[in-house]
């Protein structure tokens, strides 16, 4: 057995040639652009071992295992040489063992190396925090990567036994993962990318036991069945099986018939109603700009919308200084529960069930058509800079429709909670200016009402005209591409000579004022956080005390300076000082928000990018003794440790405030209280 | 006859693939346009196409190519074929066209399945739809051609499919080219594609069609040079000069890269603002934001520009970086943000400050310029130290006479920070640690001392000559400047500066400090620290709420602090924040803290609910009394919630 492995790894030697290029290739890289001795443990695990974990990176670990298992017997078999091996005095299932034992050998011997290369380059760091090394994190990534490996090894071996079409199906295979996220919000252990997420216990890795294990009972069945087929397969060069007449008239019977089935079934599926889908009771209409598509049970409000669409669409035009107004299609019949409106070039996507007003349906359109008009006259560069200038997309826009459809309590509402959150959670402009960051930490949507109160500090600043000025300078020729976002903001706003300085001290000076004329009593804090997993293990509750919080706390740390101990609750770890039981500052009477809401961290080991489930809260108790209790169904927390938000609406038709990002722990086994 | 006989063996040959390859794209589509139904931002069926044209339909291309060409002339039958009487161009040609036939079918068969999807509210007509239509037969038309072109080259093809790979990354992500000017990234933009229906981009089209034109015409030349010797050697396996060569186009490219990922240079950005006070020669700027302030900001300006030329002079720097400083009224005394990605960038408020504050806000600002000298190897450990310790020693006492107020605080902090943590003294291999535990204003505190001690005992020109070593000479951002730096240890290196063994140099600096202990004004600046010690505990109440307690015990100490709790005139604060699973420097902010009265007892800190189980947290309980301009760490602390 020793020597048949012995054979096959120097038959794949050039593999490991090319294996040990990249991995030169991409220490060389390394090696040219950092000084290695100040990498910490923290910066080599960046993107790879933190939270959760990045799908991105296991799909080059795929690669490898897959590209290794395609060069074990296809052209082994192709070229004839399995008939030397097959003419030796071992059984073929030895051969098969020895080929599988040698392809995983291989790759644990290049993830050793790798490993072991970066753990000599962090031993180089001599620094007493930076250069910390943890050997529990270290090893169980090597042991859970070789795993792995293994397990993408035994599909890749039994999906080149169908060659190239192997890799289709594996595609479909993934497709599928990305279907199940989409429409279930998870692919639970069926995806080998779950067996790279990460959970830490402290600065331990916990590694995700029950899908490697499941996976690595599939995989041994998977190395059966190729087994089966490829000792049963004959080499190309040995001649195989001559087809027999009959076998080639059912060969050619087969494919006709298959053409032909895949044929009537296209025909039957593009067909005669191509184009018509869900059109039944959709209706048409037509302004100078404006297409629009709705059902025709709403045909009030879409009047209603259609009747000042063109008054609207000059007044935004004006306001952002467009020469010629694009043509604009509007799909009003789009049902969404992640967004009452979507806006991609000169397309528009509304949902008529989002707001109950028609005002507010009118607000939506412009809205949405401020975002064509950023994406027309910027020729899409902002977009090119959509995480620096996600909350002035959708600020602005907040901003040019507020301006053209008053809502004037919707706005206040909107501004109070931006103002609310600004100042529990301390957000500065460096937090906007990082949209993916910003969605870690706080609430996504805050995107708008804060860059709503950016934009009017900005106009303030620099006038009106700074909003199409602003946009067509992200398009000039001359600009710079992939700028950092805090370089990208100077460029851009020194072309249109706007300070964003001075812009950024007259909105904070706004957002306090705001801040300050806040009823405190619409915005307790939730404490006595309680997380137990139900004994069936199907749902996890989150049980949680609402509690008033005074106006001073809230403004001012230095109030709680005079107090006795008591408990420092905050509003998440955004939170500021917290509120004392029996302090001197005053208790405001909590007002009982209308609805009660939290949010689950989605997962970055999905393929696909998803929308954060939400569920409902109901209250518990009355008076000091009020509870919020959550229950969050088991498929949205795959291990122990989650994410979630808190949040509720401050009043009736509010959005719902959110408090920071927590981390939780829901325990594997319930101890009911 | 002679094409339907090919045609026919190329039929009879790939039929059942061809089958299954269709079946498996159909498939996906469908797969696809479900998944494109249920993905909550879609906003049209025929983004889908753009998909399949970014992700599989190049997949299939290549099975398409390696089946139709590549087999064929790696197992040699090609050359029966070409033993016929029909010419060497016919049946590559009836190759191409049958490859290209077949994945524009599928192609088409995309988009129709997509039409099918499509709605009114779509507005799919005719002519939107030959638009797509167009647009994915161009594209597929030019993967074709790339794969007819790099299939005729045998083993070689996997080489040019990288540098294939690696030029699309090249235009896709390199800074400094625009991938709306390159005609298949103009023709696949991410907008326009789906959602643009007035517009025929005829421009990105021609020149997709000319790309792919090219690559069809390269495909047939390869075919015919050198009467079949070139198609002979590239159908051979790789050899080991193919990888060597191989090796050396991709090293080529790499060097390539990195030449032009160092030239994206861009002159910094400058405030527009008319509220700036620009000197130059140093160049530092100054925004001020309203008349009000701008004295403040001239001084300001002038201040920092005078503190540069002396230090530019005095340690032979070449050159220095752009500084600009921005007023933020609104600010705490003490809240400084520090960028150096365009210069040093400074936001902060001086105008409350006393001189002792605007000595805390000169030694960031030149912290960031020396740190930028050595592109920011000061800031290593071993290092760090003489870059805290030189850039106070050089504000406070660099260009004008050393406060005694100034003194007084600075020497009263060393000593608590030394008497609390001896280990504290070894200034090279426990910098972190000392700053971690007792903040930067505490370790730079330490590193002022050990400044002071010198010149004081060993002259001026030492301490100038300590920074010349360390903060001078720009370290290279690679593994050779890395060598480069640490072929003589940190320790010698100081020890050659001071001429004294390290440990001497500990020994004399802390006894030297112990004198400065009977000054009777650093006496009374310690005697208003309460003696106090922080202790933390994290727990689950008996309901499972988690919770984390804070309280204060009395201390003993050599250094007569306040024992009198009670009459201790300052805050005692939690500061609090995640950290993740790995260490890492950390200077926590305010943005996170409890303040109340410091007593002794019980609990006088709860985060309740914060953190859970598993969390990793980085808690301070710092002490902010009226006397001393930043607080005093009592404890710090990174701990796993249990």
């Amino acid at each position: 057995m020793i020597s048949l492995i012995a054979k096959e790894l120097r038959q794949l030697r050039p593999i490991a040639w090319l294996w040990l290029a990249v991995l030169v290739l991409g220490y060389s890289m390394q090696f040219f652009t950092e000084r290695v001795d100040e990498q910490t443990f923290g910066s080599w695990c960046e993107g790879y071992c933190e939270y959760s974990s990045n799908a991105g990176v296991a799909v080059f670990l795929v690669l490898l295992a897959l590209v290794t298992a395609y060069s074990l017997f296809p052209r082994e078999h192709d070229e004839g040489t399995i008939d030397f091996l097959r003419a030796l005095p071992v059984s073929r299932a030895s051969v098969f063992i020895a080929k599988v034992l040698a392809a995983w050998l291989l790759l644990c011997v290049i993830n050793l190396l790798s490993y072991g290369l970066d753990r000599a380059l962090l031993a180089s760091n001599p620094e007493s925090i930076g250069g910390l090394f943890y050997d529990q994190v270290w090893f169980t990534l090597l042991w859970r990567d070789c795993l792995f490996m293994f397990i993408v090894l035994a599909h890749g071996i039994l999906l080149s036994w169908f060659r190239t079409l192997g890799l289709v199906l594996y595609s479909l295979y993934l497709l599928g993962l990305m279907w199940a996220e989409s429409a279930l919000g998870s692919s639970g252990n069926w995806s080998i990318f779950a067996l790279l997420s990460n959970q830490y216990e402290g600065s331990s890795l916990i590694v995700n036991g029950q899908g490697l294990l499941l996976h690595s009972g599939i995989a041994l069945l998977v190395l059966l069945l190729a087994y089966r087929l490829w000792s049963r397969s004959e080499s190309s060069a040995g001649g195989g099986k001559r087809s027999s007449r009959g076998m080639k008239l059912a060969n050619g019977f087969f494919a006709f018939t298959g053409f032909l089935v895949l044929g009537l079934l296209m025909i039957y599926r593009i067909g005669v109603d191509t184009g018509t889908a869900q059109s039944d009771d959709l209706t048409v209409t037509a302004t100078e700009h404006y297409r629009f598509v709705y059902s025709a049970r709403r045909e009030a409000v879409v009047q209603y919308i259609v009747e000042h669409a063109e008054t609207d669409l000059e007044a935004l035009g004006e306001i952002l200084g467009v020469d010629t107004l694009p043509e604009i299609r509007v799909d009003l019949s789009a049902s969404s529960e992640h967004a009452a409106g979507l806006a991609k070039w000169k397309k528009i996507q509304m949902d008529l069930d989002a707001f109950r007003e028609d005002v507010s349906q009118r607000r939506v359109l412009s809205h949405e058509t401020t975002h064509v008009l950023q994406a027309t006259e910027s020729d899409r560069a902002l977009a090119d800079n959509y995480s620096a200038a996600k909350f002035f997309i959708e600020g602005m826009a907040q901003y040019t429709s507020f301006a053209i459809v008053p809502e004037l309590e919707r706005r206040r509402s909107n501004w109070e909670l931006a103002s609310v959150s600004w100042q529990r959670q301390s957000i500065r402009f460096d937090d906007l200016i990082d949209a993916d960051g910003f969605a870690r930490q706080y609430d996504a949507e805050l995107h708008y009402s804060l860059g709503d109160l950016w934009t009017r500090a900005m106009v303030h600043t620099c006038g009106l005209s700074s909003l199409g000025d602003f946009l067509r300078a992200t398009g000039r020729e001359d600009a710079v591409r992939d700028l950092p976002a805090a370089i990208f903001w100077r460029d851009t706003m020194r072309a249109i000579d706007c300070d964003l300085d001075t812009v950024n001290a007259t909105w904070r000076q706004q957002m306090t004022e705001l801040h300050d004329a806040v009823d405190m009593a619409k915005y307790p804090l939730f404490t006595d956080v309680i997380i137990q997993r139900d004994k069936q293990g199907s749902q996890i509750r989150i049980s949680a005390k609402l509690e008033s919080v005074s106006a001073d706390a809230d403004a001012d740390a230095d109030a709680d300076a005079d107090a006795d101990a008591g408990a420092g609750a905050g509003a998440g770890a955004g939170a500021g000082a917290g509120a004392d039981g029996d302090g001197d500052a005053a208790q405001v009477t909590t007002a009982v928000p209308e609805r009660f809401i939290v949010r689950i961290g989605g997962i970055s080991t999905q393929l696909s990018g998803g929308v954060d489930p939400v569920f409902r809260g109901q209250t518990q108790g009355e008076g000091d003794e009020l509870r919020v209790e959550f229950l969050i169904p088991d498929y949205a927390v795959p291990g122990t440790r989650f994410r979630y938000q808190l949040g509720y609406t401050p009043s009736v038709d509010a959005r719902y405030y959110y408090e920071s990002w927590r981390r939780g722990t829901a325990p594997a086994s319930t101890s009911q209280p | 006859m002679v094409v339907s006989s090919l045609l026919g063996k190329d039929i009879r040959e790939h039929r059942l693939a061809a089958l299954l390859l269709t079946a498996g794209t159909i498939a996906m589509t469908l797969l696809m346009l479900a998944w494109n139904r249920q993905a909550p931002y879609s906003m049209s069926p025929f983004e889908i196409v753009r998909f399949a044209l970014l992700s599989f339909l190049p997949l299939i291309a290549l099975i398409t190519g390696n089946r139709l060409i590549v087999r064929e002339y790696l197992s040699g039958t090609r050359q029966f074929v070409e033993a016929l009487p029909m010419g060497r161009n016919l049946p590559l040609l009836l190759k191409y066209l049958t490859g290209l036939v077949y994945l524009a079918a599928l192609a088409i068969m995309m988009v129709a399945l997509a039409a099918q999807q499509a709605g009114v509210t779509d507005d799919v007509t005719r002519d939107y739809v030959l638009l797509i239509m167009l647009k994915t037969l161009v594209m597929t038309t030019l993967y074709w051609s790339v794969v007819f072109c790099f299939s005729l080259c045998g083993h070689l093809r996997i080489a040019l499919y990288l540098v294939g790979a690696a030029l699309v990354a090249l235009v896709a992500w390199y800074p400094g080219i625009d991938p709306d000017r390159v005609p298949p990234f103009a023709l696949m933009d991410d907008q326009l594609f789906v959602f643009e229906r007035d517009l025929i981009p005829w421009q990105a089209m021609q020149g997709t069609l000319l790309m792919a034109g090219l690559f069809t015409l390269a495909g047939f030349l390869l075919s015919r040079i050198g009467e079949g010797s070139v198609v002979e050697r590239l159908a051979k396996p790789m050899t080991r000069r193919d990888y060597v060569a191989l090796g050396v186009l991709a090293a080529s490219g790499l060097t390539v890269w990195s030449t032009l990922l160092e030239q994206k240079t861009r002159p910094p950005v400058e405030f527009s603002s008319e509220y700036v006070v620009r000197l130059q020669d140093p160049a530092v700027s100054v925004l001020y934001l309203e008349d009000a302030h701008q004295a403040a900001g001239q001084a300001m300006a002038e201040r920092i520009s005078e503190s540069m030329t002396i230090l530019q002079a005095s340690l032979g720097l070449a050159a220095l970086p752009d500084v600009k400083l921005v007023l933020d009224p609104e600010r705490e005394p003490h809240e400084i943000d520090y960028a150096t990605a365009d210069g040093v960038f400074i936001t902060a408020n001086w105008l409350p400050h006393d001189s002792y504050d605007d000595a805390i806000l000169d030694s960031v600002i030149l912290h960031g310029v020396l740190s930028a000298q050595t592109s920011g190897r000061a800031m290593f450990e071993p290092y760090h130290w003489v870059l805290d310790g030189f850039t106070r020693w050089w504000v406070e006492q660099g260009t004008s006479e050393l406060r005694p107020e100034h003194r007084h605080e600075l020497l009263a902090r060393a000593l608590w920070v030394l008497d609390v943590e001896p280990a504290a003294h070894q200034l090279i291999d426990r910098w972190q640690l000392t700053a971690d535990r007792f903040s930067y204003s505490g370790a730079e505190s330490l590193a002022w001392s050990a400044m002071d001690f010198l010149e004081e005992t060993r002259g001026r020109e030492t301490v100038l000559a300590l920074a010349s070593e360390f903060l001078v000479t720009p370290v290279a951002d690679n593994l050779v400047g890395a060598f480069q730096d640490r072929r003589i240890i940190a320790r010698q290196r100081v020890e050659s500066v001071l001429d004294m063994s390290l440990d001497a140099f500990y020994r004399q600096w802390q006894d030297w400090l112990a004198v400065q202990r009977t000054d009777a004004s650093v006496q009374q600046l310690l005697a208003t620290i309460p003696a106090l010690q922080g202790r933390l505990v994290s727990r689950s109440t008996a309901e499972g709420v988690q919770e984390l307690e804070a309280w204060y015990e009395p201390r003993e100490s050599a250094l007569e602090l306040l024992e009198d709790i009670d009459s201790a005139q300052g805050e005692c604060i939690l500061k609090h924040d995640y950290i993740g699973p790995f260490d890492m420097e950390i200077e926590v902010s305010d943005d996170y803290e409890d303040v109340a009265r410091c007593r002794t007892g019980d609990a006088v800190h709860v985060l309740n609910s914060l953190y859970s189980s598993g969390d990793r947290v980085y808690i301070a309980l710092d002490y902010d009394g009226p006397v001393f301009h930043q607080p005093l760490r009592l404890h710090a602390e990174r701990m796993s919630i249990p």
